[in-house]
């Protein structure tokens, strides 16, 4: 049993993490961060690849919110977290969420200013951009149908740099923000698990961990820290608070983007490099229209969902790019830890109005596809064929049931929530877990809802603002 | 894996390399090891007792599994498992492929 | 087939407030195009003259919907196409009144539709705090159980277009209806009212708007001619709500001078068990599921009333039928059609 002591724990390293390592520890801080995954060069392996999935993914590949229907969704495990295996598309909060949380949730120091000011700061050392000359052909697709049906869509930036020949790099927390911790005296311990946190009371005074050594061998690492930042996720921040006895409004409340696709036949070839960086924003916030990582694999996957014959477009899939209708639900979830379980218990309740905003969308998307020139139409609707002209559209209606359906989500928030109003949320304003000392949560379960965007630009600009709060306090 | 699942794997599994289907069942098996302990525990229920139905039904041990008769089952969790068992298979044999 | 452009289209054109409307639009020397949802309404509909032109298919479907826009340029849209009492799931609501009225707003701002005249209810609002509390247009949303969701759905998605300036848009907000071209469920009602049948909660002394079909087709027409109204919302209804038992008197009297035999008193319900009633349809409803009778008993006991000023003034909205003479019209209608009242 080894033990080591720090000023200043963070567990996970993924967008909250390590933003919170690298604010600290530029400020002089003592930061150890401990990540449960390895670390992966991040040249080593190819995006939306299967050996992506095998190594960063946790669980190796997908894992399910349980429900009628359920909701498959993935999380990074390993340095840098989810950001390494999204698409890096970058949006910041939208205003009006903002304020309708600050009152909502009596949120301190959440007004405009102050979340410009923590954003400007996060985009001045990320690299936010948008595609220099003109977009992927998959991309296009998006913006050609909406403009055909008269509806609003844009390009979101996304957190590449560019070099001068003009190739992207995703700007990952394994690129910029550890490195930048490193370099200011942190230390980042991968392949270590947080079993649980130790405390006295109320008080955290550490966290005792189970770290595999680059031999193989496994050994428990107690750590001593005066302060710790539980930066897991949204799943994983609620079940570790929960294993260490906090409960109290922790894991309810969970939210998810769920989210329809279809898999898009066209005449010509499109590109597989990029996941699509332009939205349909005509029917936001409940409603929003993308793009995903099409490879052949996850075109395969998508032509299969609808259970029609698709051998035949499978032969052409450089022709076939993978859409998708993504909603703000209504209800929310919850995580619960399982005793002598690593995996919690993941529930999600989707209501009939979002079933209903789910066929929405999806309708929707397949009028864009179409405008846009698809020829075939692969819903992830089991049992509901192809389609090929907007007469075919109205079955999916009907078509989408609880039964049905098959569900992803990219995004998970909330399962913790930030804020004055107590009754609604399991930390305060800057993330202090209420009922507890010197134990702050700095992730996306801080978000209070859904935010209808790609959340990471959130969750970075809450993490530094949380951060930065800690320093001038703590 | 379990009987059952590699069953319903190897019906799955298009390609005819050995070396590839080797690959492709063993990333499946990899991926049910590392899956959540409650998900894992559902989906072996779900296989044994997929497997005992097929011996009732006089189908034997061996053999391929109806995989017609699962994807139209009425049951949904019978047509998830197959879904999963199937996504599983297919991002495998694509990404596994020799370079297209 | 017609000439000359289109200057209504009418979603629900075959429904109970659709027809009214679209006989009142001919009469006015309007060319009508109207969504059905049968070919044999479509039929029933063209019927009505040359002007009066019909396109069968879903509110839901895209092709349907373009096939009910072709051609049309500066119209005024009519939206009042709408589920208010499901088949059997409350998934239904939220097809039709969200996912319908959202595709309906779409192809009108494409088609440069002149106004949207939403058809709106008081479901959104709930039931009035207390007996004398009347709802204005700037009543909080309170929604009651899934339709009043969806409707509020619908008016939040009406109300975004008009703000993003892709259609004119005027959201109006009508009761309980009563008139001409009336559904089965309002038959039977009729029926059970003249034959003492129909359950009175408490005392009877709940108040309730209601607004006959011509009422509401003037407010309609009005909302469409006034510089006022783009962008806002306006209740529609009889100008003063009626108690429980007034409504039911007034319509044992219409029957009886109508010459129908009229018997029984109104058996009186307790207040708890309409609670019950209504206990238990959200507990249905929050499982998918939609039990008619049970709905309707449980909104029985409240009070629902709405204040029609601003329409008024606004509008020029001036309601002339009184419930005695709309419920002998509605009453000579159903004897003319043979209907079982």
């Amino acid at each position: 049993m080894r033990s080591l002591d720090t000023e200043v724990l963070v567990i996970g390293s993924g967008a909250g993490g390590a933003v919170t390592a690298a604010t600290l520890a530029e400020a002089g801080r003592t930061v150890t961060v401990v990540e449960e995954g390895p670390w992966v060069d991040p040249d080593a392996i190819e995006p939306f690849s299967l050996d992506e999935m095998v190594v960063k993914y946790r669980y190796g590949g997908p894992a399910a919110a349980l429900g009628t229907p359920s909701v498959g969704y993935a999380e990074g495990r390993c340095v840098g977290g989810s950001t390494e295996i999204n698409s890096g598309l970058y949006h910041r909060l939208p205003g009006d969420l903002a304020e309708e949380w600050r009152r909502t949730y009596d949120i301190d120091e959440f007004t405009p200013d102050v979340l410009d000011h923590y954003a400007g700061g996060i985009e001045s050392l990320l690299t936010v951009s948008k595609v220099p000359g003109a977009p992927p052909a998959s991309s296009a697709v998006i913006e050609r149908g909406a403009t055909k049906l008269g509806w609003r869509s844009v390009e979101f930036a996304r957190v590449f740099a560019y070099d001068e020949q003009g190739r992207g790099t995703k700007q990952t927390m394994a690129r910029t923000m550890i490195p930048r911790a490193v370099a200011a005296g942190a230390t980042v311990v991968p392949d270590c698990r947080v079993v649980r946190l130790l405390r006295q009371g109320p008080r955290v005074v550490g966290a005792r961990c189970r770290r595999t050594t680059p031999e193989g061998a496994t050994e428990r690492l107690d750590i001593r820290a005066d302060h710790v930042f539980v930066c897991c996720g949204a799943i994983h921040t609620p079940a570790l608070l929960q294993r260490s006895g906090w409960w109290s409004r922790i894991g309810g409340g969970l939210k998810l983007h769920p989210t329809v696709k279809v898999a898009a036949r066209f005449p010509s070839p499109l590109d597989h490099g990029d996941v699509p960086m332009h939205r349909v924003t005509e029917f936001a916030p409940k409603l929003t229209i993308g793009g995903s990582a099409s490879r052949r694999g996850q075109v395969a996957m998508a032509l299969a969902e609808s259970s029609a014959e698709y051998e035949d477009a499978l032969a052409e899939w450089e022709h076939v790019a993978v859409y998708y209708a993504a909603i703000r639900s209504d209800s929310a979830g919850r995580v619960l830890t399982l005793p002598r379980a690593s995996a919690p218990l993941v529930t999600y309740r989707l209501t009939d109005a979002d079933l209903s905003r789910l066929a929405r969308g999806l309708v929707n998307l397949g009028e864009l596809l179409l405008a846009a020139g698809a020829t075939e139409l692969y819903p992830s609707i089991s049992q509901s064929g192809v389609a090929r002209r907007q007469e075919d559209l109205v079955a999916w209606w009907d078509g989408l049931t609880r039964s049905r359906a098959n569900l992803m989500t990219v995004h998970l928030t909330s399962s913790v929530r930030m804020g004055q109003e107590g009754a609604l949320s399991g930390a305060d304003s800057f993330g202090r877990v209420w009922g507890a000392q010197h134990l702050r949560v700095n992730d996306a379960s801080l978000i209070p809802d859904a935010p209808g965007v790609n959340p990471q630009a959130a969750i970075m600009m809450i993490a530094a603002r949380n951060a930065e709060h800690f320093l001038a306090t703590a | 894996m379990l009987g059952f699942e590699q069953r319903v794997v190897a019906g799955l599994v298009t390609t005819t390399d050995p070396e590839r289907r080797a690959a492709v069942e063993a990333f499946v098996d990899g991926t049910l090891r590392s899956m959540p302990e409650h998900l894992r525990a559902g989906m072996a229920a779900e296989s044994l007792l997929l497997g005992a139905w097929d011996r009732v039904r006089g189908r034997g041990r061996a053999g391929p599994v109806d995989l017609a008769a699962l994807d139209g089952s009425r049951i949904d969790v019978v047509r998830q498992y197959v879904r999963l068992l199937r996504g599983l298979v297919l991002f495998a044999e694509c990404e596994l492929a020799p370079t297209t | 087939m017609t000439t000359g452009s289109t200057s209504a289209v009418v979603t629900g054109a075959a429904g109970w407030l659709g027809q009214n409307l679209v006989r009142a639009l001919l009469s006015d020397g309007r060319r009508v195009r109207g969504l059905v949802r049968t070919p044999e309404e479509r039929s029933l509909l063209e019927l009505l003259g040359p002007s009066a032109e019909a396109v069968v298919g879903d509110v839901r479907d895209p092709s349907a919907v373009d096939a009910l826009f072709a051609g049309v340029g500066e119209a005024t849209v009519f939206h009042s196409a709408a589920v208010i009492h499901p088949a059997k799931h409350v998934r239904e609501l939220f097809d039709v009144n969200v996912g319908g009225t959202q595709l309906v707003l779409d192809r009108s701002k494409r088609a440069g539709a002149a106004r949207f005249l939403h058809v709106s209810s008081n479901s959104p609002f709930g039931a009035n705090p207390t007996r004398d509390h009347r709802f204005t247009e700037d009543s909080p949303y309170h929604p009651y159980l899934g339709y009043g969701r969806s409707k509020m759905e619908a008016e939040q998605l009406a109300r975004s277009y008009h703000e993003r300036g892709d259609v004119p848009v005027v959201i109006l907000r009508a009761p309980w209806f009563y008139g001409p071209f009336q559904p089965p469920r309002q038959t039977r009602f009729i029926a059970a009212v003249r034959r003492g049948r129909f359950p009175v909660v408490g005392d009877g002394s709940a108040r309730r708007s209601m607004v006959y079909t011509g009422n509401l087709v003037q407010g309609l027409l009005r909302a469409e001619r006034s510089e006022a109204a783009p962008g806002r919302a306006y209740w529609i209804a009889d100008p003063e709500p009626y108690e429980v038992r007034e409504v039911v008197e007034t319509v044992r009297r219409a029957a009886a001078d109508e010459g129908l035999a009229v018997s029984g008193g109104s058996p009186r319900v307790p207040v708890a068990l309409a609670r019950a009633a209504a206990a238990l349809d959200a507990v249905l409803q929050a499982r998918g599921r939609y039990v008619q009778p049970l709905h309707v008993l449980g909104e029985l006991r409240d009070t629902i009333a709405c204040d029609v000023t601003r329409a008024r003034e606004e509008l020029g909205y001036d309601p002339e039928v009184t419930l005695y003479e709309g419920m002998r019209a509605s009453i000579r209608w159903c004897l003319e059609r043979g209907e079982p009242v």
